[in-house]
């Protein structure tokens, strides 16, 4: 890493020409992947990962450049190249001052253990034959199975024109499921994620990962005798843990200051006005311990921090990054990420979570005569309209869960559907997480809620 | 060219142990700014090198840095040792040597220099006619862009092989108030020039993309004659490519396995995988392993006749590598460095009517002229899918009014046997970041299960 000296260097040349902040991100990561296809360990890579990013601003302008060539001399050079960037966007030049810098190391609130490169590779190439076997003595209709195991340290630091010059140290371990199963006639891909943002402790309850294998080619075969949801309008149960999903899809990314300031949301210009039903309480918070979500700081050295945006129905905020909160005239509010140096920070998800309510999760279900039950969701997309594809679900009848469905994706204005919550249970449930792809690349996110209802969605299926 | 010299010199002298070394080197510069309101409002510029590193002893392992100052000869003993863990049987077959001569498409000698001024020009002129597609435009965000890509595959069995591609790209992000109503669209073109960027086809879709979204309603769900929009075709081959993969096949993954050789499709559906096309600015010479990109028929008027495949894929059926060989997966790490199956440019070809022909000739039905959520809704194992979409009604070859919140659903190779004309207008697009390309024409079906409200 570069002294101080000359980080205020690099940070006094990208903002020569002009500009009134600029920030300098470094980012070293060591991930390491193995692949076990067909129960065997077909494929081990090491990835070394070290680049820098300088970002100026000048009001609600931006540049952003980026180079994995990291001497002093070259940085420089980048930093000028940031600089004519600036000057050709037409931005005034300002007086430069010394930049006093003020180191911060705020605790992570992921503690880990266990660095995954202290561990050997036997000991990993142990936890996938685990659960291979283990997934593989769930179901005689695995056809194909591929398992691999994924660990990463990512090293952050971030100095900026005000002073700030601060980091973050993350460790994340995971395993993936890509299997086919499949009986005479018909088959089904399926995938499933094992993640932690631990260290190698995350595979020290053994039953956490044989459990979760076993669960997910079982689900995947029941599937194969799943059948097509009629289609109609019916109430729709999301239970608790991922379908969390729901809101982060339906509403979540058009709280990001980026699709607001865009007018591309229909949640703009809404703050203080009713959005959703008034049991809905949404947040997303970046300090909770042992999520995926979870960082000490954000990918411009801001604390992460808890982030209330609906309160009983209300639209309470937004999720800002810095140049989004230019943008918007609000703070940041410790949301701008990025998957790292090669891509410029914006205002994204972290922990997303609609809060306990105080419904009855029996009840949800007795109460329908013919409905849907939601149980996993397997991803979907956001924007003004959202689509969730259920990759679990299951036909209500008289009030009781009856047969699997297949095939279905939920679809519909996130605006609308959230005005239709008609129940919200007590008991909220946290999940693994996953990666949400999107403008500033894979970012670490979860979504989780207590089990929740629509009173009313369009789902089909066949006439 | 990439300079590899130091590495040229770690594969001609490999440590002990090691027997066979290949380093695939990429490199990417690119440049962008955003532009509104007249004004450039963001600026991009990278410059970045990756090396993807493979070498064997009895057995193969992998190895990926960016961190240029590290070692040559560490990083080959890094793949190395990765290589002793390793279970499965033999090792990786490397490429030998090929001649420049084989590759078809080129045309790129040196990395081109971002202009900025000709870009602003560019994104101002672009900002302007896309107002004008329609009167209900309340902005418009321009993105002019160019993107090198210099690539060179080295190997201690005398293999070097490089190429550079210089390709410009246009997009824009637009917002429309209607009645009080906002609605979005966005669409991007590329070409291998800052002047041959094609501003009037993105004005034509966004203008067409906007009143598509107007006072849409519901329909009833039902099978109805449809014609698929060239970009809702596009959408579902960012998925479908996979059943093509010569991997998926042998392994059992994709819903063709055991097909080859048997009609999937009607007379209408020819798919072809190209190193280059002229309706885009990408073109591939080689794959991440050093093969030729060549011309590959996939589906011949309905016939499954080849696949795509990669060194270790064509040795498991028999055959030749493709020139297929990328690391791009839908599903990967935040570095995908396995060398998997990824087309070049994969596309359905063309027919020869225009779209209102192709409307004309369904009569009644539904214009499907919107669809996202690409990576959710296609099972490649079953082929079933269910795909969110917009459409207008079409009523005697005429549009009659948009419908929304619809999905089509059913299974591909069904959706395949139903294709009964395609259009004159094919559309292909880059995916992934700008690792290969997809296209289709509108795709006109005889029956397609729609549901609705």
């Amino acid at each position: 890493m570069l002294s101080s000296d000359k980080t205020e260097s690099i940070l006094k040349t990208a903002l020569s020409s002009g500009g009134d902040f600029a920030e300098v991100f470094f980012e070293s990561k060591d991930e390491l992947n193995i692949k076990c296809s067909e129960k065997v360990i077909s494929g081990i890579t090491t990835t070394r990962i070290s680049g820098t990013g300088i970002y100026v601003l000048s009001g609600t302008k931006s540049v952003y450049v980026y180079t994995n060539t990291l001497s002093f001399m070259k940085l420089i050079k980048l930093a000028k190249q940031a600089a004519e960037l600036i000057k050709i966007i037409g931005c005034h030049k300002l007086d430069l001052k010394n930049i006093v810098f003020f180191m911060q190391k705020p605790t992570n609130p992921n503690k880990f253990e266990i660095y995954p490169s202290s561990v050997s590779y036997q000991d990993k190439i142990n936890v996938i034959h685990e659960t291979d076997a283990a997934a593989r003595g769930a179901s005689p209709s695995v056809r194909q199975l591929n398992v691999d195991y994924f660990d990463s340290e990512q090293n952050i630091v971030i100095a900026n024109s005000e002073g700030l010059y601060s980091g973050d140290y993350r460790v994340i371990s995971r395993l993936r499921l890509q299997a086919t199963v499949g009986n005479d006639s018909y088959s089904q891909y399926g995938w499933g994620e094992f993640t932690r943002p631990q260290g190698f402790e995350a595979f020290r309850i053994k039953s956490d990962y044989i459990n979760f294998s076993k669960t997910f080619i079982k689900n995947l075969s029941m599937s194969l005798n799943a059948v097509t949801a009629p289609s109609c309008s019916v109430p729709v149960v999301f239970e608790s843990g991922s379908c969390g999903a729901f809101w982060h899809e339906t509403c979540g990314h058009q709280l990001e200051a980026s699709s607001i300031s865009r007018n591309s949301s229909n949640f703009a210009g809404m703050i203080g006005q009713k959005v959703a039903s008034e049991k809905v309480t949404l947040i997303d918070d970046g300090t909770i311990s042992s999520l995926y979500g979870s960082a000490a700081i954000d990918d411009e050295g801001h604390r992460t921090q808890k982030n209330i945006l609906i309160e009983n129905g209300i639209l309470k905020g937004y999720l800002c990054d810095r140049l989004g909160g230019r943008k918007l005239n609000m703070p940041s509010t410790g949301s701008g990420r990025r998957q790292g140096y090669t891509y410029a920070p914006t205002a994204r998800m972290s922990n997303t979570y609609l809060a306990a309510g105080t419904d009855d999760n029996e009840e949800m279900i007795r109460s329908i005569d013919k409905g849907l039950y939601v149980k996993r969701i397997g991803g979907g997309t956001g924007g003004r309209e959202f689509s969730l594809a259920v990759s679990e679900g299951y036909w209500i009848k008289n009030g009781q869960i009856d047969h699997r469905v297949k095939g279905l994706v939920l679809n519909g204005r996130g605006i609308d559907v959230i005005k239709r919550v008609d129940r919200v249970g007590k008991n909220l449930q946290k999940e693994g997480g996953s990666f949400c792809g999107a403008a500033s690349g894979l970012c670490t996110v979860t979504s989780f809620q207590p089990r929740m209802r629509i009173s009313c969605m369009a789902v089909g299926g066949e006439e | 060219m990439i300079d590899l010299k130091k590495y040229k010199y770690a594969i001609k002298n490999l440590p002990e142990g090691i027997v066979e070394a290949e380093i695939d080197a990429e490199l990417q510069i690119s440049t962008l700014i955003r532009f509104k309101n007249d004004q450039i409002l963001e600026a991009l510029a990278s410059n970045v090198i990756e090396l993807f590193v493979r070498v064997s002893g009895e057995k193969t392992g992998y190895a990926y840095t960016q961190d240029l100052t590290e070692d040559a000869r560490t990083i080959l003993l890094r793949a190395y040792n990765n290589s002793l863990e390793i279970e499965r049987e033999g090792r990786d077959i490397l490429n030998i040597p090929v001649y420049e001569t084989d590759f078809c498409c080129n045309t790129n000698t040196h990395a081109a220099v971002a202009d900025i001024s000709k870009m602003k020009t560019a994104a101002q002129s672009l900002e302007k006619t896309i107002f004008n597609a329609n009167k209900h435009i309340t902005s418009v965000l321009a993105e002019i862009g160019i993107n090198t890509f210099s690539s060179r595959v080295i190997n201690s069995l005398d293999l070097d092989v490089s190429s550079i591609r210089n390709v410009y790209y246009a997009s824009v992000d637009v917002m429309a108030e209607y009645e009080g109503t906002q609605h979005n669209t966005s669409y991007s073109t590329t070409a291998t020039a800052l002047d041959e960027l094609n501003f009037n086809v993105l004005k034509e879709k966004v203008e067409l993309n906007l009143v598509h979204q107007l006072n849409a309603t519901g329909i009833v769900t039902g099978k109805y004659p449809a014609l698929l929009d060239s970009s809702v075709g596009v959408n579902i081959m960012m998925t479908a490519w996979q059943l093509f993969s010569g991997m998926k096949y042998c392994d059992g993954s994709s819903v063709l396995s055991g097909k080859l050789g048997n009609i999937i499709g009607s007379s209408s559906f020819t798919l072809l995988d190209t190193p280059a096309h002229e309706h885009t600015g990408y073109h591939f010479e080689f794959d991440c392993e050093g093969t030729p990109s060549k011309k590959n028929i996939l589906v011949n008027s309905g016939k499954l006749v080849g696949l795509m495949h990669n060194i270790a894929s064509a040795s498991k059926q028999n055959t030749k590598s493709t020139g297929n060989a990328g690391r791009y997966a839908l599903l990967s790490g935040t570095i995908p460095t396995d060398i998997i199956i990824t087309p070049n440019i994969c596309y359905i070809q063309k027919g020869r009517k225009n779209v209102s022909e192709l409307l004309n000739e369904m009569g009644d039905g539904i214009y499907i002229t919107e669809s996202y959520d690409v990576f959710h809704s296609i099972n490649i194992g079953s082929g079933e899918f269910t795909i969110p979409c917009r459409g207008v009604i079409i009523k005697e070859g005429k549009k009659h009014h948009p419908v929304t919140e619809i999905t089509i659903c059913g299974n591909l190779l069904d959706l395949f046997k139903n294709i009964s004309d395609a259009g004159n207008d094919l559309v292909i697009e880059n995916f992934l970041r700008k690792s290969y390309c997809v296209g289709s024409p509108s795709l006109l079906i005889k029956k397609l299960q729609i549901n609705g409200k």
